[in-house]
């Protein structure tokens, strides 16, 4: 029975609360009545008796907040009522309402979105088991540079080693796939039988490589990719067995990999035991492989690197010749793999952080303003019988009610903008982006915080000062001088942060800006190329290589829309380029290991007018710098700047270690950028194909229109001459450039993005404050013009305010630049981490800003009226 | 307030409540009066207490209200004791009875 007489009173408590309301208002100011008769009765004045009666009472609406209170399912009844309040007092405010939403959006949606990336990059771990424990093993060179491994290095380290687990080998290449339609280039990784079980995974379907199958003389075997498996395959499930031609020669399919494997250094679509590695050699000076090994579980990191150290020195004493001055390093592989984007994400990250503390501020900032203007709301509130945990509650459910609605816009963004940054970073990396529902959760309840914490304010002085005293001093100061400073505080702190954020961007603007004005070196335009890689075992010969080439270069010249046609070793930002040691025979040798690097190309006569690289002495190579005649090397300007500043470099000859190959200099031609456009000055040299073959060859072509309309016809050129040969890579040089540019592009775009946010979000800072400022002082400036002050002063006045807060929140921004701003230099180009002429940029920007947002306020300062102000209280 | 502890004004207060409308049907005025004449004028039960009690009380069943004319000819709020009100009452006498006692022992010992 009583719990339904509670339902009941709870239900009614809820629908009927308008007649609740009107019989509780009977019931007390009859109860009030019934005293004021008792007191005439008993013989008092009528007056006299309705204030005892009033007092005895005390207060109608006091007698029923204390009833409401009582009520069952008050809490929720108020929190309905807070809500229906809430709502309208937003509404009332659009403008305060529409600036906190979006804040909170684009705070909340734009640092979840960032950090979900970083977070899915950086910090995530990768898809294999126990990954912390996976290392790469790199060979210090005596100049301490990293490089690969040898394959004798690469046993001696498997057989001596203790703290690890596994070490495994592998080496990129790709690979010829023929006897299955169009003859294709596939993507091959050359590894060692345990790569997959040193990584902890297996093959869906079929088996791994048993131990003992990359030794020589094993059965030629193959794992092929998903990816493979169902494009060229069709998913043929009885795949397994059934023999690939792979590089002209047979393997056997045994194994086919899960969807979800991947590989992070190599999208291989094929993976073969590394013996069969085109270029597999015993010799220890070649290092060619890269090893990844799994460090024992419990054993640490030092520990493992010590041990290599000890190897790498027993290697040293063995072999001096080679492995004299080498050393081991271990880097986690985690970090190698995220090596390159690292620097940019962290700064994306610490600027995205930056981004939500000024937002933040900002609906701190903004949230504290419109308190002040409501303090004498909540004291009379308070007056009329409203507890204070009542109050505190409903200016909770407003800063809530703003939250929800800017957290969920903010999800939105969170959503778009992982998905727009997805879509423009390297794929491999991209499937791995998702929003991270921690982060989403952090940032929400940081924005939370801030809303409820900065919501409060009105509330906090009221259990400070007796109500009656503060009503009674409404009207003479809103003055609560322990807010200001933490108003102006916030603005300060926004602006500071807005600068080093505009500073940040504007110093990656030009840096980027520096980079795409760096000269190429050769021209860009018009060029479709494409690579190819002739089977050793069908052109063994190296006049059999060359002459294929050669046909290829005639057949590409002859069709109609090409200009020029020529082949090259390594396509400059195709990410190839062949550095290797020279030695100069006109000076004493340097110590091994010690000689200087070029670029080594090997490039046929018409390569340099078709990228039209200039020729600035001598000659460039013609069709009699054939293999019976001397071989003959064009150099760059940089080389012969650097070894014959003086002299002539016409007639030298230079020997290449590498080729073990001697040639005469006969021509000099400008540099060009082979990795990047941030390439320091490197040296390069170019021996003709004809004299020095080579099985692989990049074709480029120079069109008369647009290059990518003639990708068919050149590789129909290609298979006039081989039916059976693949080619690959099929692409226009601008769009390699283009790309190369992609992440400092991204990097800048979004920061500028993320730039200009911040100039708003600092603007809406110093203009909400200046406002809230000019409606304190409304009466004061009043007097002034009433007093003969003339509007000029009162503008000055307001100008001045906004002034000190922009000019001391530059002060302090420029501190944290300058003290933190070197962090910055591995992003940036030929530009100082310190650029005065940035510095200004931004500077001027935030505070011609920041004037802006003072205007308006100052305008309507300038615009009071006197007889209004004084009478506005 | 039917079970568990109560703190021992509120549960003084309810059971005066309870005891005083065992005579009839009271407005809210009529409660308060009768429970200064019952305590000897001990207890003076202010609006501010006492309309939140009574509220609580109905919407625990225990009394039922209804309007009525007030002596005066002024319409009132009545209220009046339910079954489940009586039951209380007699719950609240033992109750109290044994904490009055346990009190007086308190204070009687030395």
């Amino acid at each position: 029975m009583p719990p339904f007489v509670k339902v009941r009173s709870f239900l009614r408590n809820l629908f009927l609360s308008r007649r609740e309301e009107v019989d509780l208002d009977q019931e007390v100011r009859s109860h009030l009545e019934m005293l004021m008769e008792e007191n005439i009765r008993a013989g008092m004045p009528l007056r006299e008796a309705q204030r005892a009666a009033r007092i005895d009472l005390g207060g109608i609406e006091q007698v029923k907040e204390q009833v409401r209170q009582k009520r069952i399912g008050n809490w929720l009844h108020s929190v309905i009522s807070d809500c229906r309040y809430g709502v309208r007092q937003l509404l009332k405010n659009p403008g305060f309402t529409g600036v906190v939403v979006l804040t909170l959006a684009l705070g909340i949606g734009a640092n979840t979105a960032l950090f979900s990336v970083v977070d899915s990059i950086l910090l995530r771990p990768l898809p294999f088991r126990d990954s912390g424990q996976i290392v790469t093993l790199f060979t210090m060179d005596s100049r301490n540079q990293r490089n690969f491994v040898s394959y004798p290095d690469y046993a001696d380290w498997r057989t001596q080693s203790r703290e690890f687990e596994q070490i495994c080998a592998i080496v990129p290449q790709s690979v010829n796939l023929t006897k299955q339609g169009e003859p294709k280039r596939v993507i091959g990784g050359f590894v060692s039988a345990n790569f997959f079980s040193m990584l902890g995974v297996a093959p869906g379907v079929g088996r791994d490589f048993r131990p003992g199958e990359d030794a020589a003389g094993a059965g030629a075997v193959v794992i092929v990719s998903y990816g493979l498996w169902r494009s060229t395959f069709g998913g043929d499930a009885a795949l397994i067995g059934k023999t690939l031609v792979l590089n002209d020669a047979p393997y056997t399919v045994v194994g086919i990999m899960p969807p979800d494997f991947h590989f992070p250094w190599s999208e291989a679509q094929v993976w073969i035991p590394y013996r069969n590695y085109p270029n597999f050699t015993q010799q220890r000076d070649r290092s060619s492989f890269a090893a990844i090994g799994r460090i024992r579980s419990g054993v640490p990191f030092s520990a493992a690197q010590a041990e290599m150290d000890t190897i790498a020195a027993r290697l040293a004493r063995q072999y001096p010749d080679t492995n004299g001055g080498r050393g081991v390093k271990l880097i986690p592989f985690h970090d190698i793999v995220v090596e390159d984007l690292r620097p940019q994400l962290l700064l994306l990250w610490s600027m995205v952080g930056l981004v939500l503390l000024i937002a933040c501020a900002n609906v701190a900032g903004l949230l504290s303003a419109r308190a002040s203007q409501r303090t004498h709301e909540i004291n009379v509130r308070a007056a009329m019988g409203a507890a204070r945990g009542r109050l505190f509650r409903q200016l909770w459910t407003e800063a809530i009610l703003l939250w929800m609605i800017g957290g969920a816009l903010g999800t939105l963004f969170a959503y778009w903008g992982s998905e727009a940054f997805a879509s423009r970073i390297p794929s491999e990396l991209a499937s791995s982006v998702r929003v991270d529902t921690t982060t989403l959760v952090f940032t929400l309840g940081i924005s939370a915080v801030t809303g409820l914490v900065f919501g409060l304010v009105p509330a906090l002085g009221l259990s400070r000062v007796d109500v009656a005293v503060r009503l009674k001093e409404w009207g003479r100061s809103h003055t609560l001088g322990g807010r200001e400073w933490l108003r102006q505080g916030l603005v300060i702190l926004q602006i500071s942060l807005a600068l080093v954020l505009l500073a940040a961007s504007g110093l990656l603007l030009r840096s980027l800006n520096r980079v795409l004005g760096v000269p190429l070196g050769f021209n860009k335009n018009n060029l479709l190329t494409l690579e190819y890689r002739v089977p050793r075992s069908k052109y063994p010969q190296g006049f059999q290589q060359w002459a294929f080439h050669r046909a290829v270069v005639e057949k590409v010249r002859g069709l109609p829309g090409v200009s020029s046609a020529a082949v090259l070793l390594a396509l400059p930002f195709s990410g190839n380029g062949n550095v290797a040691p020279i030695v100069l025979l006109d000076r004493p040798a340097p110590a091994r290991g010690q000689e200087p690097e070029a670029l080594t190309q090997l490039a046929s006569p018409e390569t340099f007018s078709t990228l039209s690289i200039p020729l600035i002495r001598g000659r460039i190579f013609t069709d009699q710098d054939s293999a019976d005649q001397t071989t003959v090397a064009v150099i760059n300007r940089a080389m012969a700047r650097r070894f014959w500043p003086d002299g002539d470099p016409l007639g030298r000859t230079v020997r290449l270690v590498q080729y073990d190959l001697a040639a005469t200099i006969v021509g000099i031609v400008g540099d060009i950028k082979q990795f990047s456009l941030e390439d320091p000055e490197q040296l390069q040299i170019y021996l003709p194909y004809a004299q020095r073959p080579f099985i692989f060859a990049t074709l480029i072509v120079k069109t008369q229109g647009e290059p990518s309309t003639l990708a068919k016809s050149v590789q129909q050129s290609v298979w006039a001459v081989d039916a059976d040969q693949p080619v690959w890579k099929i692409r226009t040089l601008t769009s390699l450039i283009d790309l190369s540019l992609g992440p400092r592009q991204l990097v800048a775009s979004l920061l500028s993005g993320f730039a200009g946010l911040v100039l708003l979000l600092a603007s809406m800072g110093i203009y909400g404050t200046l406002a809230y400022v000019v409606l304190q002082r409304t009466q004061e400036i009043g007097i002034r013009l009433a007093l003969g002050g003339q509007r000029g002063d009162i503008l000055t006045l307001i100008l001045k305010q906004g002034g000190r807060l922009a000019v001391t929140g530059l002060a302090i921004g420029f501190a944290i630049l300058f003290a933190f701003a070197p962090l910055v230099r591995s992003l940036l180009f030929d530009t100082s981490a310190r650029d005065p002429l940035t510095y200004l940029a931004v500077g001027a920007l935030l505070l011609s800003a920041a004037l802006v947002a003072c205007v308006l306020p100052a305008r309507r300062a300038m615009c009071v009226d006197p007889i209004v102000a004084l009478r506005y209280e | 307030m039917s079970s568990g502890p109560t703190t021992l004004m509120q549960g003084t207060l309810d059971l005066l409540i309870l005891k005083s409308l065992v005579a009839g049907e009271m407005h809210g005025l009529g409660i308060s009066r009768r429970i200064q004449q019952i305590t000897g004028g001990t207890f003076v039960v202010k609006p501010g207490s006492l309309f939140p009690a009574l509220h609580r009380m109905e919407e625990e069943g225990w009394i039922s209200s209804f309007w009525g004319e007030s002596e005066n000819n002024r319409r009132a709020k009545y209220y009046r004791l339910s079954k489940a009100g009586l039951k209380q009452l007699e719950a609240e006498t033992k109750r109290w009875g044994r904490i009055s006692w346990a009190i007086a022992q308190a204070l009687e010992a030395s």
